[in-house]
């Protein structure tokens, strides 16, 4: 691994560390480690107990993978295997520390004669999400001038041309010029630029339960700052890859040195994890800087049982394929829906080959 | 055009919708025309079986609350500017009312605690309802 690619590997865990510290911040209030709890018991010491713990293993964990990572970062497999290695241990650890919430709220009875609500339109009506249209229109013209770059040099590319680089930008791989190995990845940038917006399109218009908390007025600030901050997050997002992938075609037409290409490509890289920590920082700022509301209101149901382990949504009697997350911000499958059992299937097969790719070197 | 459910109350899901439903129609927050989501699109808001919400619109529809059709989908069909009672729902309704009116005598509620309920809540439907 160079140091191109261990910067980055520290970087990335540094951002899942964070992401898992404050998950508890960027979620409800009253889904304290996944487990539902009436507004009056959000600041319950077991909740608060919980939640600390949770957080010191994260930080914990972070300093062995970091300790890990850097010890083997010669090796080809170190990256993949650390990086995975500890958000599946803080899965486990996540599972572990909610167990004191959930006993306690059985023993106690902490939904007993509490009322609960739904809420949800019966109408259509306009999203109160806005969509990033600039932003994502600049994804789109960027991954756009990646193609019409390589297209105007298209006669002085090399041939063969070369498709792959390793991590110290010496080309390890080429094909025979043609318009497919050129303009495969600039097209696929382009696409993907387009698919984003497509995405963020729907998301905008789902039609989901609002879930009062206890506190109806505060909750649905809060949903809606949250749905408009991971617009804004996944608009930019796409940007950060956009420039990326037109790095890496302007690199090819510059015929930069492997030096330069390694160092030019590692920074756009790094950059691209910019956005996603504004998301993940602004997301639990919101949480934390929304006023409460004077008078409180009905509860959220406790529907515990949707989420195994506080984590996987499983309702195959709900026919969204993708709910709300119920930890952090963004959407999770539904795992009793067929669509949401092809994505996490597809996408395990996927790591898995990922992981066997890079423990067997190829 | 909102409404709340409850889902942990003995009432079932699909008559708590068709039952704020036609509450939304007395108060004149849905009125005549006024398009619904479509069954799919209403499992998805309560997060329901579609066959749930489905049932909920079948019963709307046996009242003639609700209408559907290929080119429109669902949508209100009734409101209190447009309607006229016919003499067998009079009927009906008068049966039922008596009823529910007789289970809170029954538990004790004075004649005069009645008329002020009923007051009450009629109010709340001819103010918005006639706007």
């Amino acid at each position: 691994m160079n140091i191109g690619m261990t910067v980055f590997g520290l970087a990335t865990l540094a951002i899942l560390a964070l992401a898992m510290v404050l998950t508890p911040s960027m979620s409800r209030p009253t889904v304290p480690l996944g487990v539902s709890v009436p507004r009056a018991r959000v600041n319950s010491p077991v909740v608060a107990r919980a939640t600390s713990r949770y957080r010191r293993w994260c930080i914990a964990l972070a300093v062995v993978a970091t300790v890990g990572l850097v010890s083997t970062r010669t090796h080809g497999w170190s990256l993949s295997v650390w990086l995975l290695s500890y958000a599946a241990a803080g899965m486990v650890v996540f599972a572990v520390c909610r167990r004191p919430i959930i006993a306690a709220k059985h023993a106690e009875g902490w939904y007993d004669g509490v009322p609960v609500r739904v809420v949800a339109s019966v109408t259509r009506q306009e999203s109160p999400v806005s969509v990033a249209w600039p932003v994502h229109l600049l994804s789109i013209a960027l991954a756009t001038v990646g193609l019409v770059t390589l297209a105007v040099a298209y006669s002085g590319l090399p041939d063969p041309f070369p498709v792959h680089y390793d991590a110290n930008g010496n080309a390890d791989r080429w094909a025979e010029k043609s318009l497919l190995s050129v303009f495969a990845a600039p097209t696929s940038a382009v696409l993907g630029s387009v698919a984003m917006l497509a995405i963020c399109l729907l998301v905008a218009r789902r039609h989901d339960p609002f879930l009062p908390d206890g506190d109806p007025g505060s909750a649905r600030r809060v949903a809606g700052a949250q749905a408009q901050n991971l617009q804004r997050g996944v608009a930019w997002v796409s940007v950060a890859m956009s420039v990326l992938l037109g790095v890496i075609s302007l690199s090819q037409v510059g015929r930069l040195s492997p030096a330069a290409t390694s160092t030019v490509v590692w920074g756009a890289t790094l950059a691209m994890l910019v956005p996603t920590v504004w998301l993940v920082w602004n997301s639990a700022r919101i949480q934390r800087n929304t006023p409460p509301t004077e008078g409180g209101g009905p509860d959220s149901p406790d529907d515990d049982q949707l989420w195994k382990w506080g984590l996987f949504y499983i309702n195959p009697h709900d026919p969204r394929a993708f709910v709300p997350k119920r930890n952090g911000t963004g959407l999770d499958p539904n795992l009793g829906h067929p669509a949401g059992q092809l994505l996490v299937g597809v996408s395990g097969a996927l790591l898995v080959f990922a992981i066997a790719s890079a423990l067997l070197g190829h | 055009m909102e409404i709340s459910i409850d889902p942990m109350s003995g009432v079932a899901i699909y008559q708590q919708i068709r039952d704020r439903v036609v509450e939304a129609i007395a108060r004149g927050e849905l009125r005549r025309g006024d398009p619904l989501l479509s069954v799919r699109q209403l499992a998805s808001s309560f997060a329901i079986n579609p066959t749930t919400a489905s049932k909920a619109y079948d019963l709307l529809r046996q009242e003639s609350l609700v209408a559907s059709n290929a080119k429109s989908g669902t949508f209100v069909a009734a409101d209190p500017r447009t309607s006229v009672p016919s003499e067998a729902f009079m009927e009906d309704y008068t049966v039922r009312l008596r009823t529910l009116l007789a289970e809170g005598r029954a538990r004790g509620i004075s004649d005069e605690e009645l008329r002020r309920i009923f007051m009450t809540l009629t109010r709340e439907f001819v103010q918005t309802g006639d706007q």
